[in-house]
């Protein structure tokens, strides 16, 4: 048995979901730390990030306190693991690219309904908020990503072991119709016609079928814009893809894409459908999108 | 890589707007930087040949004017023949349009224009820098021709074909020979010698069910009366006179270019008569006036000769120009085979993976918009390079108080359209337009990926203008009408972005329609200048 490969963790702008994710290994956990030591975590007592093999990130970077402690972390961490949406790809977080900042702290700190007599901070208390969400590795470099979220349990087990073992950790190129199992039957019919007469939402329909593509149902899926690696759990448990494990590497963004290919699959793209063109797009992604955030013509 | 850079001035036509002489200093780390008076021009075109072959080079950059000069008039191929035919590969040959879209569409505005070519010079450049190498496969040409129609050009035509020793299949939707009166008396012995001809085969009430392949090689599905037939021939030549309804019919299955009366069009004009864009297809016009019997002769002799002089050849090279598929991306997730107007998409699903079929691709780039992981790819259009040419154009310094438009214009229509707006303004110049306006050539609408819209739009783009065909005339069948459906949804994402969705213009022109594209794309920069000073931007 080698030596033990050290490990710090930490979470910036997100929910802790994926350390939560970590922790659902359950008593797998105990296989990965006969590998790994666990030297630093948001989660523990240690004031200092000590010098470690590899630095796990979650979350996206939205303000400068997540700024200055990431580069902590490349600063300290031989490796780094971008691990979950947010961190990947910017995630829910990034969404708010879509709104100025001036009126995010508004509604924040004085608009809010519970809020008397608010008003924006400004000093040292708290982290100034940055212009526009962004993931890690636009700040550093980073050298492996785990999306999804939450990722895998199983994946972040597979990218540890990987890494003590000196092995690369595999990185998914294909999209989720891959690991799918559905069957697609019009799908694959070379005919102009759309799969369905209608747009659905799932709760629309009298029974899901469980075992057929759910576009063919009418049913908008974020699967063929998506990145596998998930094992197409949401569709094993009968719902579509909501695209949280990204793009492929190849796609460049989600939400132009998902346009591009449903406009021969669907009625009307299947999107007007949808009350969020948008978020249907882009709710995991906006900050690696070809347009991460307002255009600004002049001012902010 | 080693590049050559050949600039034209044209005569002159290109000189007096673009400092050719300064270009050339500019790109001097080329392999080869020259300038000739005019490339078609015998010396020029020699010396060009010349060039390459003692400096070795394996790409060429043509400054001068448009491709579609060199695609569309008579013998302007010649000198891409002769580039190929020195082992340079057609995909490493591109062209900047620094007349049409350059010297002739902006005129006067000497540092602007020049400004504007250097531009275009340099997306030409990445073009051939980014794109592959297009295979090229040789065919063994069949020396059979399937006529469809019996309009008196078609049995002229069938009666010559038998002469030269081919094999004719002469097809007719109708239950009868169709007639025309007043020459019944002239066709007649023509019509005796196919029918008495044991290499002819006259199929009446039969319908063109499929057509696929390439020159020299296509198979076609008959729905004949006696069942569906398949039979193979080097070339098909059409003489179905006015009859747009079998016209609408055909041009599914067999891509061809209608005018605004549903009936067959030419190449262009310039052109012989009865080209298509497709080299095995020709086609005898329909004429109303004057001496009937004489113009179908004609165009039938004329349809005959060209088609066979391909067909005689012992092997015809064709370029491979498809959409490829990157199996360590691809999914199987069956959006391209949804997508294909032409069923060149399918599963294997042993492998789930998308398969292609190089008989049917027609190379339109709808699917690679579609594909959803980006493991679809056109040979001749990368997305990576349009993406680059966008971002280059965005960066390039121009004149900042007008605003910065990107031209999207699609190969069919919106390029030759542009391109003939540059010869009106020469003319007239109430025509010419703002050298701001970038052109960047696609295949097709269908080809249009809303990714190349928010490219420019997020890298300070004003405006995009999708210069594609008019409803119903896309070449590719379908692509004008998968993209407006992109577009519409798409409206809602700029938005989003704060991108006014009026700054996103579709433009629907025909190929001659110069005045309309000039005037369309005048009042849009019209329109963003102005919304500019509202915003009280400079």
């Amino acid at each position: 048995m080698t030596a033990k490969i050290s490990v710090a963790t930490t979470w910036l702008q997100s929910c802790s979901g994926c350390h939560v994710a970590f922790l659902d290994l359950h008593e797998g956990l105990l296989d990965v730390l006969e590998s790994i030591e666990i030297k630093y975590s948001t989660i523990m007592d240690v004031k200092e990030v000590p010098e470690v093999d590899i630095g796990i990130v979650e979350g996206a970077v939205a303000n400068e306190d997540n700024e200055e402690i990431l580069k902590k972390f490349r600063e300290k961490a031989k490796r780094i693991v971008a691990l979950g949406t947010c961190a990947c790809f910017g995630g829910i977080p990034g969404l708010r690219n879509l709104f100025q900042r001036a009126d995010i702290l508004e509604r924040g700190y004085v608009d809010t309904e519970s809020t008397v007599d608010g008003k924006i901070p400004t000093g040292a208390e708290i982290p100034a908020l940055k212009k526009h969400v962004v993931p890690i590795d636009q700040v550093i470099e980073v050298d492996h990503y785990i999306p999804g979220c939450p990722p895998l349990p199983e994946a972040i087990a597979d990218t540890l072991m990987a890494l003590a073992e000196g092995r690369t950790p595999e990185r998914k190129t294909r999209n989720l119709c891959e690991e799918c199992t559905r069957k697609k039957d019009r799908m694959l019919v070379a005919s102009r016609d759309f799969v369905t007469d209608s747009v659905l939402a799932p709760h629309e329909l009298e029974e899901i079928d469980p075992e057929k593509c759910f576009l063919e149902q009418g049913v908008l899926c974020m699967g063929p814009a998506t990145c596998e690696g998930c094992g197409a759990r949401c569709m094993d448990g009968n719902m579509p893809c909501r695209g949280c494990m990204g793009p492929t590497p190849d796609a460049l963004e989600q939400g132009a894409k998902i346009i591009n290919a449903l406009a021969s699959i669907l009625p009307a793209g299947g999107m007007l459908f949808q009350e969020d063109i948008v978020g249907v797009g882009y709710r995991y992604s906006l900050p690696v999108s070809i347009s991460p955030h307002l255009v600004d013509r002049g001012g902010e | 890589m080693k590049t050559g850079l050949f600039l034209s001035r044209d005569d002159g036509r290109i000189s007096e707007a673009i400092d050719v002489d300064s270009l050339v200093g500019h790109f001097s780390h080329l392999s080869v930087a020259k300038v000739y008076d005019n490339f078609f021009r015998y010396s020029d075109h020699r010396d060009i040949l010349k060039m390459v072959d003692e400096n070795g080079l394996d790409a060429v950059v043509l400054a001068g004017n448009s491709p579609k000069y060199f695609d569309t008039v008579r013998d302007g191929r010649l000198i891409l023949e002769g580039l190929k035919s020195r082992g340079i590969n057609e995909n490493k040959i591109a062209f900047a349009n620094i007349k049409e879209q350059g010297a002739l569409a902006h005129g006067g505005e000497n540092g602007e224009v020049t400004r504007k070519a250097r531009l275009l010079i340099d997306v030409a450049l990445t073009k051939v820098e980014m794109c592959h190498r297009v295979k090229s496969m040789m065919v063994t040409p069949r020396k059979s021709v399937l006529v469809i129609g019996t309009t008196p050009g078609g049995i002229i035509a069938a009666r010559e074909l038998l002469e030269k020793d081919y094999r004719v299949y002469l097809v007719e939707r109708e239950t009868a020979i169709r007639e025309h009166a007043g020459i019944e008396a002239d066709i007649l012995p023509g019509l005796t010698a196919v029918q008495m001809s044991d290499r002819a085969d006259i199929l009446l009430q039969t319908e063109i069910e499929d057509v696929s392949g390439w020159c020299g090689e296509y198979s076609v599905v008959l729905n004949t009366q006696a069942g569906r037939e398949e039979i193979k021939v080097g070339g098909i030549i059409l003489s179905v006179g006015n009859d747009a309804e079998w016209i609408g019919k055909l041009r599914p299955k067999m891509q061809l270019d209608i005018d605004h009366e549903g009936l067959l069009r030419g190449k262009q004009k310039s052109n012989l008569i009865g080209e298509t864009r497709e080299p095995g297809f020709w086609f005898i016009p329909f004429r109303e006036n004057g001496d009937f019997l004489a113009a179908e002769t004609s165009a039938a002799s004329v349809a005959v000769v060209s088609l066979t002089a391909l067909l005689d050849r012992t092997e015809i090279e064709h370029s491979v120009l498809i959409s490829e598929v990157d199996e360590a991306v691809c999914g199987g997730c069956g959006t391209c085979v949804k997508t294909c107007a032409f069923s060149a998409s399918s599963m294997d699903l042993t492998r789930k993976l998308s398969v292609i079929d190089t008989m049917r691709c027609k190379g339109c780039g709808n699917c690679v918009v579609a594909c959803p992981t980006g493991a679809r790819d056109l040979v001749s259009y990368p997305e990576k390079f349009i993406l680059e040419a966008i971002e280059s154009m965005s960066q390039a310094e121009l004149d900042s108080s007008e605003p910065r438009v990107l031209a999207i214009l699609c190969n069919g229509c919106g390029y030759p359209a542009a391109d003939a707006a540059g010869r009106f303004a020469i003319q007239a110049p109430e025509f010419k337009y703002s050298t701001n306006v970038l052109p960047i050539q696609v295949e097709c609408g269908g080809n249009i990926d809303t990714l190349y819209i928010l490219k420019a739009f997020s890298r300070g783009f004003d405006g995009v203008a999708l210069t594609v065909c008019r409803d119903g005339h896309c070449y590719h069948v379908v692509g004008n009408t998968d993209m407006e459906r992109r577009i519409g949804l798409f409206r809602e994402v700029l938005r989003s972005r704060n991108i006014d969705a009026e700054r996103l213009r579709v433009i629907n022109v025909s190929p001659h329609e110069g005045e309309l594209f000039s005037r369309e794309i005048r009042s849009f920069c019209d329109e963003l200048k102005s919304t500019r000073c509202e915003e009280g931007r400079p």
